[in-house]
């Protein structure tokens, strides 16, 4: 082992792999079969966290930053001066194995630039991920990108050794993706995501029959989109996650705040994106998966942005008064699950205190509800809060103190 | 809300050896002798008083077999299984809770009435214990001596190493390792697919068993090259120790390699 030259390749390639923000690594189910190393965690493992609260969970690299392409957003982009480098499989294999053993991580991200062409580069990848799940029985994450362009059959090979596949879709919309990046397209990246998607219910369903059927992408598939480099709005945002969560089944839509890292002239003049923006496009697609909520209920035409001063939920709330105040002991699920300050936790709780008896406030305390937001959007057996029915009122109130705590509140990614 | 029998007359401080049977057996006297619950303490000292009634209780497998039978036909394997979990918090008002908990039970209480505070804070203390063995899971750190033996010390604010040997056993399977509890002075030995407990002497000079090894002549590099890339994957721009430290309790970070010591 090369140290020196090892250490100066792993700054750079991790340098560069930083900007995708994805580090899941949940979802697969893969055993330790063989007596070799490692297993999946259901729930996924965060090993470690920076000092900007973000969790280190994969070694998340690049194989290579050398990039035939030239997409303004991207720091690998041909026109940029930055130093190249580029980790040779059995690099990659050993620093895996090595930091696997020693519990720093849940396995391997591994993205790439585009050297020379789609398929050469798609089929180093792959071939990483067979050699470390062939030659040194490794069980543990693997996260491959799925190179736009590759063909069908490595995309095939790859989905079969790697836990996760990820395209990333980058710009929200066609037409200013074509405008930062005139060699991509949607369309490019929805063709494997469908042909994945396709390939992935399709072995789900002859597992069912014969349960040792091989595993193919467990964790299923996640994408990215960057937020604030292009002008396109949080509507088609929400709009494009969502429709990518029913069409293609994806696990997780991940949104990356721009950091203006480029100074190429295709890209706005504008500073970083405000981290809270990311955040509130977070808190949306939650309730988009988990809450019941349309996108339609977050945004519209005539609001094509989530307020960045309030959380999408409470936003929610004070749009539609008439729909409050949600009687604890009477509601049903869907509405519970629509009190800001409550959670799904919180309303299994009190669904499940609710068969023994009346729930009153001090109950919900206990149960994790923030009483304090909660209070205003609740009822106990008719009696409510008397700012429920003045939005303005009430959101001059909640905004406040929010205010104060704006530059404390953090990024879940 | 509370059964009748929590009045306080006659009430009384039950100490006992820490040991779950132990815990067990408490319950067990509670209920035959029908004397309420003061407290449940480990340490006489913690209750030395001579205005109250202490009652020492000796552990007997028998009677705790009886409670833990009943409360199995109760409760269920798993709800047991909960409450077990919740002991190794080692805590005086986690025992007070499932003392409490199990008479609840025994007497024919409402046990899924989450608005009753029993009930509900040993749901939290569940939580919280799972939440440390979750910890332990990620901040365990190995090392690789020249002996072969992969090892990492760790001090978990409660007994979690029952609870993460299967993690570690099944991740780990090709390798001999050993994992120490600092804290409490015993670790885990795994070895070709069994996990056993160790006991070490202690040595105020040493974090692990006395052993003629050393770390292998590679570890230095590995050790650097992890430094090296939590360091490049670090964005300053966005530096937020704050919720660096929620996630990660600084009490752990004395045994985590990238947290400290220069970089090599």
């Amino acid at each position: 082992m090369n140290e020196a030259r090892l250490t100066e390749k792993l700054s750079v390639l991790a340098d560069a792999a930083k900007y995708d923000v994805s580090c899941a690594s949940s979802g697969s189910t893969r055993t330790n079969h063989n007596g070799g190393l490692g297993n999946a965690s259901k729930m996924g493992i965060c090993h470690s966290y920076t000092s900007d609260g973000r969790c280190v969970s994969l070694l998340k690299i690049l194989l290579t930053n050398h990039c035939i392409f030239d997409c303004a957003y991207c720091v690998s982009r041909r026109s940029n001066d930055v130093v190249r480098a580029a980790f040779t499989v059995q690099e990659v294999v050993d620093l895996t194995m090595n930091f696997y053993r020693r519990n720093y991580i849940e396995g391997l991200f591994l993205s790439s630039g585009i050297f020379k062409d789609a398929d050469t580069t798609m089929e180093r990848l792959v071939r990483v991920a067979k050699e470390l799940r062939t030659v040194h029985k490794f069980n543990g994450y693997i996260h491959l990108k799925t190179i736009p362009g590759a063909s069908e059959s490595l995309i095939h090979d790859a989905g079969s050794w790697a836990d996760r596949l990820s395209i990333n879709i980058e710009i929200p919309s066609d037409a200013e993706l074509k405008r930062v990046a005139p060699e991509k397209s949607h369309d490019q990246a929805i063709k494997p995501m469908r042909y994945l998607h396709k390939t992935i219910i399709g072995l789900k369903e002859e597992r069912a029959v014969v349960k040792r059927a091989p595993l193919f992408a467990p964790a299923g598939q996640s994408t990215q989109l960057i937020v604030g480099a292009t002008p396109d709005t949080d509507r088609t945002i929400l709009g494009l996650a969502s429709g990518l969560y029913q069409q293609y089944g994806l696990r997780r839509v991940y949104y990356s705040g721009y950091v203006p890292i480029s100074t190429d002239v295709r890209m706005p003049a504008t500073g970083s994106t405000p981290m809270i923006r990311e955040n509130r496009l977070y808190q949306s697609d939650w309730l988009l998966r988990f809450y019941g909520f349309s996108v339609a209920d977050l945004v519209s035409e005539q609001h094509p942005h989530l307020d960045l001063d309030l959380d999408p939920k409470t936003a929610y709330a004070l749009r539609n008064p008439e729909l409050y105040p949600v009687d604890v002991n009477e509601a049903s699920q869907e509405m519970l699950l629509r009190v800001p300050g409550i959670g799904q936790k919180s309303v299994r709780l009190i669904l499940q205190a609710r068969r023994h008896g009346l729930v009153r406030m001090e109950h919900l305390q206990r149960m994790g509800v923030v009483v304090r937001r909660a209070r205003f959007f609740l009822s106990f057996g008719g009696a409510a809060h008397t700012l429920v029915h003045r939005p303005d009122r009430l959101r001059a109130h909640l905004i406040a103190p929010l205010r104060q705590k704006a530059a404390q509140l953090d990024l879940f990614a | 809300m509370k059964p009748a029998w929590v009045a306080l007359e006659g009430a009384r401080h039950y100490v006992y050896d820490g040991s779950w049977p132990g815990l067990l057996t408490v319950v067990f006297t509670v209920f035959s002798e029908k004397r309420p619950v003061l407290s449940v303490v480990r340490d006489k000292t913690e209750v030395a008083d001579l205005f109250t009634d202490v009652r020492e209780v000796m552990t007997d497998e028998g009677s705790a077999t009886r409670v833990l039978t009943r409360a199995r036909n109760i409760l269920g394997a798993q709800r047991v299984r909960d409450l077990w979990c919740c002991h190794l918090a080692e805590r005086a008002v986690v025992d007070r809770l499932l003392a409490d908990f199990l008479m609840l039970a025994f007497t024919g209480g409402a046990v899924n009435d989450v608005r009753d505070p029993t009930v509900l804070g040993l749901r939290q203390w569940r939580k919280h214990v799972s939440h440390e063995k979750h910890q332990m899971e990620a901040f365990v750190r190995f090392q690789e001596n020249t002996d072969g033996v992969w090892t990492a010390t760790i001090a978990p604010a409660y007994d979690v190493l029952p609870l993460i040997a299967a993690h570690f056993r099944s991740r780990y399977a090709d390798m001999e390792w050993v994992i120490a509890d600092q804290r409490r002075d015993y670790g885990l030995h795994h070895r070709d697919g069994r996990v056993l407990p160790v006991q070490f002497i202690h040595d105020s000079e040493s974090e692990l068993p006395a052993r003629n090894v050393q770390a292998a002549a590679h570890e230095r590099a590995y050790v650097h090259l992890w430094k090296t890339y939590f360091r490049s994957v670090d964005i300053p721009e966005r530096r937020n120790l704050k919720l660096q430290m929620r996630h990660m309790p600084k009490r752990h970070w004395k045994h985590m390699i990238e947290m400290f010591g220069p970089l090599r």
